[in-house]
């Protein structure tokens, strides 16, 4: 089973976009009849190293906004990730390398099992439920390529032993 | 020449803060100040929105401890309704509650203070951190996940997720407790409490340590805000509201907490975007009317808490005390939390076997019968208002928020200004003062989403200045 994980505010404007994202993927790939699990979360936390570790899980995928770094960073970014044993301040959120290795070092976690992460990018972060209009169609772009990020999932998920 | 010395932001806390030091020509600290840098937006952005809406919406003020506003939210949508909510309603509120108190108070100490406490204030930074703590004592790390996660799946099983339940409405709440989940509920208190235990009796082991840090951080007078039961009792969701002086004496007993305004005034300062509750009668000026809400608080104000283990630890808490006063230091926060935690889950157990516990009865119905809606309860960190004034069509005119950690606002700045004059000198900032600072702070368990929010995050930048406003130094911490 596929693990995804979304974070973020949808009161937040842009900070709601990867809630959505992730919304909008796991039904497109649920009616491919994929086995996939959603969890939506305001903020990364520890207790979500317990959710990697359960017994049906295959591969995870964490789901973010990241902030742009400028009006021409428009690429859905797409990358594996790896525990860290770095704590960064936490401040107001973990990251994922932190609680894969919260999964990894607590509750053993197999490194045999892929991770990675999708960010989309935001612009506006005022208080409200809409998305920015570059948002927004960066949003729906990504999916129309539902299926290709499958495919990069689909290649490890079948090469997965566990 | 004057120094500034800034610490940017706060880490391990609750959205993002700075912390600025100001030193005389001689090196000695002369002010300090905790700088809370983003806006609040949330009372403007739910204008126009129906009341009805409003624990949905606050609830997404913040991501450790959304069920406070959904509490204190539905409260004051309760009250626009004039309803009184079924009996089996207020229980399960209750429950949820408490699920929350346990969750979050187990975040505070296991993640955010405990690589202080278990390893020290001036132990290496590449270590005094989580996964410090995970790789020296996984147990305790693990045991602190689990015990998290427990708080967490009890607003889950009622209110169908464990982030933002849209479960808690004005007039009720929208579905009952099912059996096999009061079942499960009861089957994992027993670990629960081994837990909590386990975490008592490492922060008292710990006491002889930090000594110095007991008598300086936030150890100094103010009042003490809570509810408290009809009895004077512990209280998290209803009773009234009650306030005492540093040496005990009750200022303020049995106020409806829909009077508050009676006693707490606002005043803001143009350094930060948080605002300064404080004692009314006794006036803002040279911070006489400071107090402090939370953990620390609530069990100052309370005579008693009402379940045998909570009251066996309390009874040691008081201790702690000065010649039978409150307990005035801050850094016995964290043995306040931990004692909520215990009378938490004594209540957990307490109210799931309730007999009405799994009644369908838990929604009344009504239309907009007042303008103005007041909702309070405890929250983690501390008292939470709501207040709304709506139209007749129920849709808000005005919003006003007063957060816990905003009350405690006054209290931090003083903490901070205390461990500084403790700590530092004119030969700079060492790494373990820094610290210092920062775990004075978080005594306090500040939610600055809650007071403020937060988008995003950022390394640790330390900057000293000088009085022309000068970087004279950098200090980065990643």
């Amino acid at each position: 089973m596929l693990l995804v994980i979304a974070c973020g505010n949808a009161l937040r404007q842009d900070d709601g976009a990867g809630l959505r994202l992730a919304e909008g993927l796991v039904a497109a790939w649920q009616k491919l009849a994929l086995p996939v699990r959603l969890i939506t979360v305001h903020q990364l936390l520890p207790e979500l190293s317990l959710e990697l570790v359960a017994s049906d899980v295959t591969a995870v995928l964490f789901v973010d906004t990241r902030v742009a770094r400028d009006e021409a960073d428009t690429a859905i970014e797409y990358a594996p990730l790896k525990p860290t044993s770095h704590a960064p301040p936490l401040g107001h959120t973990m990251n994922p390398q932190l609680i894969l290795y919260y999964a990894s070092y607590l509750f053993g976690f197999s490194n045999r099992i892929p991770v990675f992460q999708l960010t989309i990018p935001g612009f506006h972060f005022n208080h409200d439920d809409s998305l920015s209009t570059t948002c927004n169609k960066i949003m729906m772009l990504c999916f129309q390529d539902a299926s290709l990020i499958l495919n990069k999932l689909n290649v490890t998920l079948s090469g997965s032993k566990c | 020449m004057s120094k500034t010395i800034t610490i940017d932001p706060v880490t391990r806390i609750e959205g993002h803060a700075k912390i600025t030091i100001h030193l005389n020509d001689q090196g000695i600290v002369e002010d300090a100040r905790f700088h809370v840098t983003e806006f609040r937006g949330f009372e403007k952005f739910c204008e126009g929105r129906s009341f009805s809406e409003m624990p949905g919406i606050t609830a997404r003020i913040c991501g450790i401890c959304p069920v406070s506003h959904l509490m204190a939210s539905a409260k004051a949508g309760d009250a626009i309704l004039g309803t009184r909510i079924p009996e089996t309603a207020v229980k399960l509120r209750r429950l949820m509650n408490w699920g929350q108190i346990t969750q979050s108070h187990a975040l505070s100490f296991f993640h955010l203070s405990a690589p202080d406490l278990l390893l020290g204030m001036e132990s290496d930074p590449g270590q005094r951190h989580v996964v410090g703590l995970i790789q020296k004592y996984p147990d305790v790390a693990r045991a602190g996940i689990r015990l998290r996660q427990f708080g967490q799946d009890i607003i889950r099983m009622l209110g169908g997720k464990s982030v933002h339940p849209a479960w808690t409405v004005p007039g009720g709440v929208r579905e009952p407790l099912q059996a096999n989940d009061r079942d499960e509920i009861i089957r994992r208190l027993p670990e629960a409490f081994d837990t909590t235990y386990t975490a008592i009796n490492l922060l008292q082991d710990s006491f002889a340590n930090f000594e110095q840090e007991i008598k300086s951080y936030g150890n100094f007078p103010t009042l003490f805000m809570g509810l408290v039961t009809e009895e004077g009792g512990l209280e998290h969701y209803d009773g009234f509201l009650r306030i005492v002086d540093s040496n005990g004496k009750v200022l303020v007993d049995k106020l409806p907490p829909s009077r508050f305004r009676e006693v707490i005034a606002e005043a803001v300062e143009p350094w930060s975007y948080l605002k300064f509750p404080y004692y009314k009668p006794l006036g803002y000026e040279n911070g006489v009317g400071m107090y402090r809400v939370g953990p620390l608080a609530r069990l100052n104000v309370s005579n008693f808490a009402g379940t045998p283990r909570a009251e066996r630890e309390l009874r040691k808490f008081r201790q702690l005390g000065d010649q039978g006063k409150p307990v005035s230091s801050s850094f016995h926060y964290h043995y306040a939390r931990l004692i909520e935690i215990l009378f938490s889950l004594e209540k957990i157990e307490e109210m799931v076997n309730a007999p009405d516990i799994l009644s369908t009865r838990v929604r009344s119905h009504a239309g907009v019968n007042q303008l103005v809606g007041i909702g309070v309860c405890e929250a983690p960190r501390g008292t939470l208002f709501h207040e709304y004034n709506v139209d007749e069509h129920g849709i808000l005119q005005k919003v006003n928020l007063i957060i816990a950690t905003g009350q405690n606002n006054l209290a931090m700045n003083q903490t901070v200004k205390q461990i500084a004059k403790a700590y530092a000198d004119g030969n700079g900032m060492r790494e373990g003062i820094l610290n210092r600072i920062e775990h004075g702070i978080r005594t306090f368990d500040p939610c600055l989403s809650c007071s403020t929010h937060a988008v995003g995050h950022m390394p640790l930048h330390l900057q000293l200045f000088d009085s022309a406003g000068q970087v004279i130094d950098e200090w980065v911490r990643n």
